[in-house]
């Protein structure tokens, strides 16, 4: 009978063959990000579910109104004003799902913003500074994008004409974001887009059309990586090309054409020399004469620039993006082996603690994972064994730094998956070291901001534009943000910094803040910037989980997503039991070897009188199971090859 | 010693593999992560020192149009890319075993295993196929899986950017569902133009497109139809007619 219906007769037995859904299926932690609008003031926070804007220097909050419900769109209430009047409640964007995107237009006029419900990626139309207060601090939302898969990251063009988005399929996709001082309604542009633009079979290509009841638009398919996490898309300073990175260590220069929307066709080459997934991407310009910004002018296209790429490897690298060379290469945390640090603070207790939470969540997740809750009894005794391992290899190492060495010892947690389906262990082609998280690039061209995970210091390079390498230039430690997770340069030059307990159930968010001093030294001053009731607005503290944290509790590296599982043959055998057709070839395996044994009984007991049958049967009938086949079994039936190849 | 020839032993009679120790499962996920050498640039491979490899089978199976192509054009250094483990060691022996049968040929043939859909790029530097062959790929007809098809626009990109100015890209189905997507991706690209049916007459490796593998032989003995498509990569991006409004669905 066919699968189907026996699936139907037996839904007991078929529901129990089915296979289990993978834990790390069920959605990713949360993030925090911090964006900050170019020309303005405001710096924006977002952890999980919240969002927060916030003018440093008036110390007022600014609303997002969220983006129009189709529903709600049969009020006319899409018209050239903002009105929060028809929606009521000013619900953040994104209501109840992690936001994964936060990001301004170069020109400080836009901020994209996207969220793990693949609907509403609402770009709301940051009022520009001199106008902010004619808008009376709150932003309304002038485009929404219904994204067909989560977006992992996103950004915009240089003009800040368009918003791309990029998601864990590979695609990047592009919307027109309108000008300004356009109303709701978005313009039109899609229909154009479809020529060249077809993308995967998720993306629709070309948006649907527009009316101005804000009925949700769907953006168009501009390139696509194979079917890998892309993790950063940023527009070159010249305005043509775009860098994208992915997991598959791989970081992609692509020709952008005049209109976006047509697609991208033309690839001008791929950056190629990290060891594992590329993390973050930026540009950096070299300021020649004035100290201004990096923003878009026409004199940023013929000053030198190149690209900044950071990745699981604990490098970061630097590339000429026309020709794809690698210029020079930084290693901004070493892996266990050997590695001595030289300088630096030694605090032990969080470097043990940090490097044995990240030793046992990053290679081997036999607790269950960082995804189950806290109370996993067998995790913490797991973690036990590599607590112990971590902090023997952290005095070993002279690990001075408070980087994730401990994640060098992952090898010793690999003893024992606990039973059921827990996550596969996961590494890297190169040896394991903390990766890097996120890099930010000053205006000035010359210093960049590399934060590693796990690591409370954020290291400051400076880069030298004749060699094009990258030194070392300061170790920058806040003393009340926690676990860096990202970094950015504000428009007047300040280093801002958003962290927090990187526990999968924290909703922490510390930020701090650091100004150059005249030395060139950075030097922290989140007092003097933001003043406490500000500061309170942004951040979120919580003691218990600063407490959990140093208890050495489950932690999730950031990064673990974007390393491969590695399985081991076990495993495979494992799924391979599942497979129906595997299966299938093992139960006819059997038969056959049944079958043959009955034909031999027979043939022993009347040898002389079914000679001739024998022969007959022996040419048409089955041939018994080959030793060579290893794990495959060749079964002829009647003359017709069964498991022939069908295509290739 | 070349890479090429590294496999030459002096066995005294030469045995060909047999392919029904070689049998694989048809369908490999071209999803799944598993862990191949990938080198990290093409540079970094270790070619031994040969000429760079010009024509490519993607999904060779078990070798059919590798060899044939390999006595047509003797000087083109020619590669086959087979991601299931058993096939492109069937491969392997294969060549080897011609190897010592003719001495002196099939020196430009071998085959790799790798997954050709993520990692060509590791392999290839920008513009240095000038064939790349598509032989009866895996139809996934499911739409949700159409984005594993192995031509799909985001791959025609990387494609254009692997093949020379006029390289040829050869495709042939016998699904004619497949055929009609091909084509319409193919003509959707700019930088892709079909070749017409006078040119491909004359041209060898078209010929060989049907019936030279193993999975072309099967469908010519169950008596089905092909759908060959050849375009040309065109060094300057075409413009494209804009279509009507409608929606094209990718």
């Amino acid at each position: 009978m066919g699968r189907r219906r026996w699936n139907k007769k037996n839904p007991e037995k078929a529901r129990a063959q089915q296979q289990q859904r993978r834990p790390e299926d069920g959605g990713d932690p949360p993030v925090r990000l911090l964006a900050l609008q170019p020309n303005n003031s405001v710096v924006g926070v977002a952890m999980g579910n919240r969002v927060t804007f916030v003018n440093y220097q008036t110390g007022e909050e600014v609303r997002l109104e969220p983006a129009p419900n189709p529903q709600q769109a049969a009020a006319p209430s899409g018209g050239a004003t903002a009105s929060p009047a028809t929606t009521a409640a000013p619900a953040a964007p994104h209501a109840g799902c992690p936001v994964r995107v936060l990001h301004f237009s170069p020109d400080g006029h836009f901020l994209l913003t996207g969220g793990d419900d693949k609907a509403d990626q609402a770009a709301a139309a940051a009022a520009a500074a001199a106008a902010a207060a004619a808008a009376g601090s709150s932003w309304r939302c002038v485009a929404a994008w219904r994204t067909p898969k989560k977006t992992s990251a996103g950004g915009f063009s240089l003009d800040g004409a368009f918003a791309l988005f990029v998601d864990k399929f590979g695609d990047v996709l592009v919307g027109r974001v309108p000008a300004a001082a356009a109303a709701a309604a978005v313009a039109s542009g899609e229909g154009g887009g479809v020529g060249a633009a077809a993308g995967s079979g998720a993306a629709r290509g070309g948006g649907e059309g527009v009316s101005s009841a804000g009925a949700l638009e769907v953006p168009v398919s501009l390139l696509g990586h194979f079917c890998t996490i892309v993790t950063g898309v940023a527009p070159s300073p010249c305005g043509r090309f775009l860098a994208t990175s992915d997991r598959e260590y791989k970081v992609r220069v692509s020709v952008l054409p005049q209109d976006l929307l047509q697609g991208s066709y033309e690839i001008q080459g791929y950056c190629l020399g990290h060891q594992e997934f590329v993390s973050c991407i930026a540009f950096a310009v070299q300021q020649t004469n004035d100290a201004g910004d990096a923003s878009v002018s026409a004199s940023s296209a013929r000053q030198p620039s190149v690209l900044l790429s950071g990745s699981g490897d604990g490098t970061v690298r630097v590339w000429d993006y026309c020709t794809c060379t690698e210029l020079a290469s930084y290693v901004a945390s070493a892996p266990s082996a050997g590695a001595a640090a030289g300088t630096g603070d030694a605090v032990v207790a969080a470097t043990a603690t940090a490097a044995a939470g990240d030793g046992s969540s990053a290679p081997e997740e036999a607790g269950g994972g960082g995804e189950l809750g806290d109370d996993e009894a067998d995790g913490g005794a797991a973690e036990e064994g590599d607590d112990g391992g971590g902090d023997d290899d952290d005095d070993d190492g002279g690990n001075v730094d408070g980087e994730g060495e401990g994640e060098g010892v992952g090898g010793g947690g690999g003893d024992g998956d606990g039973g059921g389906f827990e996550e596969p262990q996961r590494r890297g082609k190169g040896p394991q070291c903390a990766p890097v998280l996120s890099l930010a690039v000053a205006s000035d061209g010359c210093t960049v901001a590399v934060v590693v995970e796990g690591d409370d210091e954020i290291q400051l390079l400076s880069l030298d534009w004749t060699t094009h390498c990258l030194s070392l230039r300061q170790r920058l430690r806040w003393p009340d943000v926690r676990y860096p997770c990202q970094v950015a340069f504000g428009p007047m030059g300040h280093l801002w910094v958003v962290g927090g307990v990187p526990l999968p159930t924290a909703k922490s968010a510390h930020i701090g803040v650091a100004k150059r001093g005249s030395d060139g030294q950075f030097a922290v001053c989140t007092e003097e910037l933001l003043p406490p009731p500000v500061r309170a607005l942004l951040e979120v503290r919580e003691e218990d989980e600063e407490a959990k944290l140093s208890e050495g509790g489950e932690l999730f590296a950031y990064s673990k997503r974007l390393r491969k599982p590695a399985y081991d043959t076990e495993e495979m055998q494992n799924f391979k039991r599942k497979r129906n057709d595997y299966k299938e070839t093992q139960r006819l395996a059997a038969l056959r070897l049944r079958q043959d044994e009955q034909a031999k009984q027979k043939q022993q007991q009347q040898q002389q009188q079914q000679q001739q049958q024998q022969e007959t049967s022996q040419q048409q009938g089955q041939e018994p199971h080959r030793e060579g086949g290893g794990e495959v079994v060749v079964v002829k039936d009647e003359g017709k090859e069964l498991m022939d190849t069908t295509a290739p | 010693m070349s890479w090429f020839s590294s496999r030459l032993n002096h066995a005294q009679e030469v045995t060909h593999p047999r392919k029904r120790f070689y049998r694989a499962r048809a369908h490999c996920n071209p999803l799944n992560v598993t862990d191949f050498d990938v080198p990290t640039r093409p540079e970094e491979f270790d070619w031994y020192g040969t000429p760079l490899v010009r024509f490519v089978d993607i999904g060779c199976g078990f070798g059919g149009l590798l060899v044939k192509l390999s006595t047509i054009y003797p000087d083109t250094l020619m590669l086959g890319m087979e991601i299931r483990d058993k096939v492109s060691a069937y491969v392997r022996e294969r060549i080897a075993a011609l190897r010592r049968e003719h001495p002196g040929s099939y020196r430009n043939a071998s085959v790799l295993r790798t997954n050709a859909m993520k990692y060509l790029p590791n392999y290839f530097k920008k513009g240095q196929l000038t064939k790349m062959f598509f032989l009866f790929p895996d139809p996934h007809f499911k739409a949700a899986n159409h984005r594993r098809r192995i031509i799909n626009s985001h791959l025609l990109t990387e494609y254009a950017h692997l093949l020379a100015p006029g390289g040829w890209l050869y495709t042939i189905s016998d699904v004619p569902e497949l055929g009609e997507w091909m084509v319409a991706k193919l003509d959707a690209h700019p930088l892709f133009e079909r070749v017409s049916e006078e040119e491909l007459e004359s041209d060898p490796a078209a010929g060989l497109l049907a019936t030279s593998s193993e999975e072309g032989q099967k469908v010519a003995r169950n008596g089905g139809a092909t759908f060959r498509n050849v375009y040309r990569r065109l060094p300057t991006p075409r413009g494209l007619p804009q279509p009507p409004q409608a929606a094209v669905k990718p």
